[in-house]
């Protein structure tokens, strides 16, 4: 806390050396001025000087709004003229007595218009004319390029790392907060590399605010530098975006998340309805905390009785009898070359002919089929559920052990 | 490689799935086809001014995964197919105006979609300038904690601008996340949630609007015993305020009234919360200050908006011009969950103060030159936790003779008393780009190096991550063409026994071509993507190669 203070009061300082005034919060009421100004519903204020506008966004009649309020201090407003042509030509803009005026036009496409906003005074004062300044453009794409326009920027941006590029693509009202989400993603970056991020779009809509919901079924394979594991999955998420400044920025995001995993509770803001797959998340030591993970075990030595152990709920591996650590707590299942032997309870069930990442949760929590048959034959190219105390898994063998010899095994793991 | 046999079953099963396409996007046509007939013999009184456009992509990919770890990868071996079609219309039909969009999406990549043929929006609107109505794809979004989810219906707006009416809003339809769910397709069914909300929005004054919103939702039809059922209802009050030039005001406060019915293990519950926010924006140079104030309380459920549950946050933010060249911003985010206790786990809370410097031409005699130096910590701490993290951060961008340069230096300490992570990260990366022109054509040469270093204290474990990249972007404008190709290895390296170190090699081209013989089609563009990703482990079991190859066409006009 203390830090804290000594930082602010070291602005506070700096501050005086300024070249403005830097307690000003908002305007001077004395000028001749625009008081708030929007360009199809957004505000002037929220956007560069270049705007992009789409079809979709617009009125149903095509009609792109212009609306504000000037303003002329304690003398009155004599007049309001807008030009969309750089000031080659004017059009007179009836306004209000409160100073309130509305204008609209119909944009045509490939045409670049450059609106600004006179306001003139009964004493013939006139407002800072350049700052309302605006290129305004139709765009020729649909809502779906763009929506497929910024998803692709904010899935290469995450896919390379690139912090700033990412936060570029998010909009300040983000609805989970901004600067929550970019340190859940700084700590995303920490934790993971080779970020392999895909997605198809499933259903898009437009709102007359401007905002655009999107579907998305997502693909995504990731490495976890704390383990050096990887983890793939797959399933639908939805994502709402803000038009702003002639590009989409995102507004929302829903579990199952696809950035921000490092603080997923506080950057989501729902879930899915019918989400059906396990949500992946990065926990505060780095590591994965749901989603797929691989798992190898290696264990040496002379058989019989040399075996694999795996541990669900801690996620911890061994050899049997070598750790004798594990083994005196009796793991969920011993691996053999043709079958797992089950303990504590453990159920499982048969996906014949179907990959880890194809199962969804419904099918593996559907507790119809579950047999705590001992030994339980396993072979690769299957998928299992997996259920004991509670809760669900799907198991998926890469490689199970040789009858004799060094017996090595690898496995993909998910929690439902 | 995928055998003779493999290509030529695939290519068979992809002229049935394209009967499906033909069919589906047939009856697009003939959808979008009515507007048009009726822009060609135009009704009395009928404006003939009407639009139609349309956009079209088809693509192909082939995929070769191979090596024993070839389970891990995210692609799908084999060739598939990807086709979106989207269309656009506007007309005018006496005094109504309308508009109206479709898309659909057909592949045979379950990893693109677990249907085959989905539509992906439909949505008609039509006006007279005061009533209208839209249906199908519905977004109406009310407000943040009441409604900001699409949903799949229908939707009527009054407005009369100019008059003290106040406007109004009514919604009704299923918040189903996509058009399948509607008709209950196995693959892609939910529980069915019924909406409908009503919106009355008034203009007070000139510079004061208030809206107040009704919203319900209420589940039905539970696919599985463990499905919760919701009838959850939100009133909310919302409003936008602007004091004084250059001052926004807004906020909504919102409660919400919950039934969860009884399902397999949880009993039936009810409950009622209320969420708050308000938030002032100052804007004007040199300053731009913000403050923001939230409460969500823990039982608060908002079934249709955005509300991060259980959370209370106060947050300033403020950016300075402290000159022409040197921006100043500085921030205070708190938070903390758990408002009522009632959480076992316990509440925590986190301050995240921050502050950083943009600095324009830090050197003078450096016209390109463009500084960013930023410092953030975080402090959580409760319910058992105690972490402060630290992030500083520096970012320079210059351009020395042809070349672009841009580096980035960053340092994060991660700081916890509970022994759950301290760790000192350094990353560091640099980036050269330059601009060749030779005639009309331009190449682009980029290098790309990376380094990550990670001291794992508590497990007194170091990782190291390397990675580079070269990269190749050429425009030829002449021949309407323009590429990208990227090759590069990233390298990880670890020192904990039993984890695997590992290396990926990918390179990855893209090609886009604007063909003039297409010119009638506007904006036709026919591309190549082609990617190869070599991971390789220490575990060589876990080896494995993805090859990739698209083409695809794009069309609109």
């Amino acid at each position: 806390m203390k830090k804290i203070m000594l930082i602010m009061t070291v602005i506070l300082c700096a501050s005086a050396a300024a070249d403005a005034k830097w307690w000003i919060f908002g305007k001077s009421n004395d000028d001749v001025a625009i008081k708030y100004l929007y360009v199809n519903k957004v505000s002037a204020d929220e956007t560069g000087p270049k705007m992009t506008v789409f079809r979709e966004t617009l009125g149903v009649d095509g009609l792109l709004k212009i609306n504000g309020k000037a303003y002329a201090g304690k003398s009155q407003i004599g007049s309001v003229r807008i030009t969309l042509d750089d000031k080659a030509t004017w059009a007179d803009v009836k306004v209000a007595d409160n100073g309130t005026f509305e204008y609209s036009f119909k944009p045509e496409q490939g045409k670049t218009y450059y609106m600004l906003v006179e306001v003139t005074d009964t004493s013939g004062k006139v407002n800072k004319v350049d700052e309302t300044r605006k290129e305004i453009s139709l765009s020729d794409e649909n809502i779906q390029a763009k929506v497929r326009e910024a998803l692709n920027a904010l899935f290469e941006a995450y896919n390379s790392e690139n912090l700033t590029k990412f936060m570029s693509r998010v909009g300040d009202n983000f609805a989970g907060d901004k600067d929550i989400l970019e340190r859940a993603v700084k700590r995303d970056f920490d934790a993971m590399s080779a970020i392999n991020l895909r997605y198809a779009l499933n259903n898009i809509s437009a709102g007359a605010q401007g905002r655009v919901f999107a579907s998305v079924t997502y693909n995504r394979m990731v490495l976890i530098n704390k383990t050096g594991a990887t983890s793939t999955d797959n399933g639908v998420t939805e994502f709402v975006f803000d038009s702003a400044d002639g590009k989409l920025s995102l507004f929302s995001m829903k579990q199952p998340l696809m950035f921000g995993l490092s603080d997923a509770e506080n950057v989501a803001t729902g879930e899915v309805m019918g989400n059906t797959v396990s949500n992946l998340v990065i926990d505060d030591t780095g590591d994965i905390g749901g989603g797929l993970q691989t798992k190898s075990i290696t264990c040496s030595g002379i058989m019989p009785a040399l075996h694999g152990l795996y541990f669900f709920a801690t996620e911890e591996t061994g050899c049997h009898p070598q750790d004798d650590a594990l083994v005196s707590r009796t793991s969920d299942i011993i691996i053999y070359d043709t079958a797992i032997e089950p303990h504590n309870g453990l159920q499982a069930k048969t996906f014949a002919g179907k990959s880890l990442s194809a199962l969804t949760s419904s099918e593996v929590k559907n507790v119809s089929g579950y047999a705590g048959t001992n030994p339980y034959s396993v072979s690769t190219g299957n998928s299992y559920g997996i259920y004991i105390n509670g809760e669900f898994y799907g198991i998926e063998f890469v490689s199970l052990p040789a009858s004799s010899g060094t017996q090595n095994t690898t496995f993909r793991v998910k929690k439902f | 490689m995928m055998g003779k046999t493999d290509i030529m079953t695939k290519v068979n099963m992809l002229g049935e799935h394209m009967k499906t396409l033909a069919l589906f996007a047939t009856l697009l046509g003939f959808t979008a086809a009515s507007p048009v007939f009726a822009q060609d013999a135009p009704a009395p009184g009928a404006d003939s001014a009407s639009e139609f456009h349309a956009s079209n992509e088809f693509s192909m990919v082939n995929n070769e995964i191979t090596g024993s770890g070839k389970t891990a990868s995210s692609l799908t071996k084999g060739l598939s197919y990807l086709e979106t079609l989207n269309i656009y219309g506007s007309g005018t039909k006496g005094i109504w105006t309308y508009n109206y969009t479709m898309g659909g999406k057909a592949t045979d990549d379950l990893r693109n979609d677990s249907k085959k043929v989905s539509l992906t929006n439909i949505q008609g609107r039509a006006t007279n300038g005061i009533n209208t109505i839209t249906l199908g794809d519905v977004f109406e979004s009310f407000s943040q904690y009441a409604l900001a989810s699409s949903l799949k219906g229908g939707s009527y707006r009054f407005m009369q601008a100019g008059t003290k009416i106040p406007e109004v809003t009514v919604v009704a339809g299923w918040a189903y996340p996509r058009w399948d769910s509607v008709w209950k397709d196995p693959a892609t069914r939910t529980i069915n949630r019924q909406a409908g909300g009503v919106r009355i929005k008034e203009n007070i004054s000139s510079d004061l609007w208030a809206g107040v919103s009704a919203v319900s939702a209420k589940d039905t039809g539970r696919l599985t015993a463990a499905d919760a059922l919701y009838d959850a209802k939100n009133y909310t009050l919302d409003f936008n305020y602007i004091p004084m030039p250059g001052l926004n005001a807004a906020g909504e406060y919102s409660l919400s009234d919950t039934e969860l019915s009884a399902s397999a293990g949880a009993a039936k519950a009810s409950s009622k919360g209320n969420a708050a926010r308000i938030e002032l924006v100052g804007d004007a140079d040199p300053s731009r200050v913000s403050l923001e104030y939230e409460n969500v309380e823990p039982d608060f459920y908002s079934a249709l908006g955005s509300a991060t549950p259980d959370r209370r946050k106060v947050k300033t933010k403020w950016r300075y011009k402290y000159t022409k060249r040197v921006t100043i911003t500085s921030g205070l985010l708190w938070y903390r969950n758990n408002l009522d206790a009632a959480r076992t786990a316990g509440t925590t809370s986190n301050w995240k103060p921050e502050i950083s410097a943009a600095i324009k031409r830090p050197f003078a005699s450096r016209p390109f030159s463009f500084a960013d130096l930023s410092y953030k910590f975080d402090r959580k701490y409760g319910a058992g936790s105690s972490a402060a993290d630290h992030y500083v951060n520096a970012n320079y961008r210059d351009r020395f003779g042809g070349m672009d340069s841009e580096t980035n230096l960053g340092c994060t300490l991660y700081k916890t008393k509970t022994a759950v992570r301290d760790a000192k990260e350094v990353n560091f990366n640099t980036t050269l780009n330059s601009r060749h022109q030779a005639g009309s054509v331009v190449v682009k040469p980029s290098v790309n190096l990376g380094t990550w270093y990670s001291k794992d204290e508590l497990a007194d474990e170091t990782d190291k991550l390397y990675e580079y990249s070269l990269g190749l972007g050429l425009e030829a404008p002449d021949a309407n063409l323009t590429g990208d190709l990227r090759l590069g290895q990233n390298m990880l390296r670890k020192s904990a026994a039993g984890t695997d170190d590992s290396d990926k090699l990918f390179a990855a081209l893209s090609a886009y071509w604007r063909p003039k013989l297409m010119a009638k089609l506007n904006e036709s563009t026919i591309f190549l993507r082609a990617g190869l990703n070599n991971y390789a482990f220490s575990t060589t079991s876990r080896n494995f190669r993805e090859k990739s190859v698209t083409v695809g066409l794009n069309t609109a006009f």
